[in-house]
């Protein structure tokens, strides 16, 4: 017994320095000069004093939900040491300002971790939402530079990007804002080089499908877009004929989409506008307008630098303004102030007659004017839906200083009057002449 | 032979040991990196008020490691966490000072609280409001809707508080255990998961029990019948047993009375007195005595 755990430790110590002498055989050389955890914080700390460097901020190209359902959306967030100042095309005007920080989970992280109704709009869930929109709001850095930093969403694994700002954020948001409302288009016929092509545009999903035929083969591309200032970036480049197209300049005037692909070529969309969609400049001229007691002549002049028209021949003493809606071709008439005496204000209200006769001094409630498809020029007078009180005439009224429930004070009178009358009941349409 | 053998054993161990010795680490360089968040007057006061006294995190910014991903969440909002952290200091750290003693408070109160700003919805519609892990951490949901909640005490109870002193009764029941006459009150009305299914979500009074979670096991039981008790004042407890026929009233009566013992004997605590101490205090949140936003470290 005792000669076989002999034996047993012996083979145990002849085994031994086998194992042992193989430990320091090599020196290992590092193959980094510093601990990870100290790469990371240089990395973590470079990263921020790059963030906090821009003054204005930067663009966030920000994508929600996994599955891209709703494309991008243009945020600019400025950080100082401490906190994040978001804006977003969301609500343009609306900054907020929250903490974040630089840590290191999934590799290093941007995260912006107390609640901004902005950053976290489509993260937040709710009872009938449990997910949210999907959204992010922790991010994996995957590359820094000065300009451009790369991220990823840690929920969605959506690729997004920092770009560094030069302009003020508000007038970013703003430009942003103006090429988002010009974007109408939901579809367009051009060319790739010499290939021509389709395109269908899904503004709800800011979605972009171009069709080619290749020989007998039909063959369908696309990707979710985000707007940019000079029109719209795809969230990742469209492949046609081995050339990627990356973005694309939007002209507004002439519903033109344009740029190049990588191989150099011109690419050329222009689109198609619905049936009643009346572009800026075709509205002016002299019109017949008709309503319940009659028909008044007027003349509608073009205010293209406020985006307006101006109504006239109604009373000499004002002009009636339409605001022009690009979305949708149609020319917008809301409550407004036409005039002024002794402080006294003197508004042209909407008027809803069928909705209990009802009058709003809101500017959103009124009725548009909107091509009539059947009719070469004419326009029919629609109700712009405003909440309650969905106008369908209009009403003269006459306030104690700005319009309120307490300033009331009742129907204007001469010289304010239209066609000698308060009351502009049921308006049907405009007739050119 | 054996002697020598046992020599050479040693001496190889011994090169073994110091075979890698010359592997000096950098004792100038730590490894441990303190990051490079800037602390905010909020973390200043936390320390004042929660971390010097008891010990206690209050994590107001969101941390993933310490959220659940089985659920899409978002951070709180920061001055909401704000006067939520105030509220519990007020209405529970500060309540069982001064029924029990700042000791026990430091003893025994949970260690961690982590916020986020929504609930926890669950894709039926339904939504957690709030848990604890192994007594000592406890994750407070919903805190951006707390201003819609802070002025009415059925609502911020509801809400926020009767979670605490829930997970807090669990905490006292793991140092001295629940007694077993407790078990044997209602012993065989225990439903586990069924709780929330019909009938029982229905008729757990008329079954001897003071909320439809208390059917769960006799140890949610006896969480629900302190924290509820002690949420109330005595005409909303009043009001909570009416409808009760008194065969299920003498049920929850006589298992008040082994809770009330409990405390009194394994605590030196009176439920009563607890009971009253929070609701004067809830009185003076809701009359506002207690500044609910001052950050000032005294």
């Amino acid at each position: 017994m005792i000669m076989k755990l002999n034996r047993t430790l012996l083979y145990i110590l002849a085994m031994l320095p086998a194992l042992l002498l193989q430990s320091c055989l090599k020196n290992q050389e590092d193959i980094f000069d510093a601990p990870s955890s100290i790469r990371m914080q240089e990395m973590l700390d470079n990263t921020k004093k790059i963030l906090t460097s821009s003054e204005e901020g930067w663009i966030f190209d920000y994508y929600p939900d996994r599955y891209l359902s709703y494309g991008g959306f243009v945020y600019t967030v400025k950080f100082d040491n401490q906190e994040a100042t978001v804006g977003s095309e969301l609500a343009p005007g609306l900054f907020e300002s929250s903490l974040y920080k630089m840590t290191n989970d999934n590799g290093p992280v941007l995260s912006f971790d107390s609640y901004n109704t902005l950053m976290h709009f489509f993260s937040t869930p709710s009872s009938s939402h449990y997910e949210g929109y999907d959204g992010d709001f922790e991010f994996i850095i995957m590359e820094v530079t000065n300009d451009l930093i790369t991220l990823r969403g840690k929920r969605t694994g959506n690729e997004m990007y920092l770009r560094r700002l030069t302009k003020n954020a508000a007038d970013y948001i703003n430009a942003i804002s103006v090429v988002s409302e010009n974007l109408i288009l939901s579809s367009a016929t051009g060319t790739v080089g010499s290939q021509e092509l389709t395109c269908l545009i899904d503004l709800d999903t800011r979605y972009m499908e171009l069709t080619y035929m290749k020989g007998d083969e039909g063959i369908v591309v696309g990707n979710s877009f985000i707007p940019s200032e000079t029109g719209i970036r795809f969230y990742q480049p469209i492949e046609i004929n081995g050339a990627s197209i990356s973005e694309l300049a939007y002209n507004a005037d002439t519903y033109t989409f344009s740029g190049k692909d990588s191989a150099g070529n011109d690419v050329t969309l222009t689109g198609n506008l619905p049936a009643d969609y009346t572009p800026f400049d075709q509205f002016a001229g002299t019109y017949e307008l008709n309503y319940q007691y009659g028909s008044i002549d007027v003349t509608l002049v073009a205010d293209k630098e406020n985006n307006r028209y101006l109504i006239q021949g109604l009373n000499e003493n004002y002009n009636v303004v339409a605001n022009y809606v690009r979305s949708k071709g149609y020319l917008n008439i809301t409550s407004q102030k036409v005039g002024e005496s002794g402080g006294k204000q003197i508004w042209l209200c909407g008027w809803g007659l069928d909705a209990e006769g009802y009058f709003s001094w809101s500017t959103e409630c009124g009725m548009f004017l909107v091509k009539d498809t059947a009719k070469e020029g004419t326009y029919k007078f629609v109700t712009n839906t405003y909440r309650d009180t969905p106008a369908d005439s209009f009403i003269l009224y006459e306030f104690n200083g700005a319009p309120s429930s307490n300033t009331v004070l009742g129907e204007a009178s001469a010289p304010w009057l239209i066609n000698d009358e308060y009351r502009v009941p049921y308006p049907t349409s405009i007739v050119k002449k | 032979m054996k002697k020598q053998i046992y020599k050479l054993f040693l001496s190889v161990l011994l090169i073994a040991v110091a075979a890698c010795s010359s592997d000096e680490p950098d004792y100038n360089r730590s490894v441990i990196t303190p990051g490079n968040t800037e602390r905010t007057e909020f973390d200043s006061w936390l320390e004042a008020n929660f971390v010097n006294p008891y010990n206690i995190a209050f994590k107001y910014r969101y941390e993933d490691i310490e959220s659940d991903f089985d659920y899409y969440v978002v951070p709180a909002d920061y001055n909401k966490a704000i006067k939520l952290a105030h509220l519990v200091k007020y209405l529970c750290v500060e309540t069982y000072n001064e029924v029990a003693g700042v000791d026990f408070t430091c003893e025994y109160f949970p260690k961690m609280f982590f916020t986020i700003g929504e609930w926890e919805y669950k894709n039926n519609g339904t939504f957690i409001l709030g848990t604890a892990e192994g007594g000592r951490k406890i994750l407070l949901a919903g805190v951006n809707d707390l201003d819609r909640y802070i002025q009415n005490a059925n609502m911020l109870n509801h809400y926020y508080f009767k979670t605490i002193h829930h997970e807090f009764t669990h905490i006292l029941n793991q140092t001295k255990p629940i007694p077993t006459d407790f078990q044997l009150v209602t012993g065989n009305g225990y439903v586990a998961d069924s709780w929330s299914e019909e009938p029982f979500n229905q008729i757990y009074l008329s079954r001897g029990f003071i909320s439809s979670y208390a059917q769960h096991s006799y140890q949610e039981d006896f969480a629900e019948m302190m924290s509820i008790y002690i949420t109330n004042d005595e005409a909303s407890w009043e009001n909570m047993l009416k409808g009760a026929d008194s065969e299920s009233l003498a049920l929850i009566q006589q298992k008040l009375d082994i809770v009330k013992s409990y405390m009194s004997t394994s605590f030196g605590i009176d439920l009563d007195v607890l009971r009253n101490t929070l609701q004067r205090r809830q009185n003076e949140v809701f009359s506002g005595k207690v500044d609910l936003e001052d950050l000032t470290v005294k």
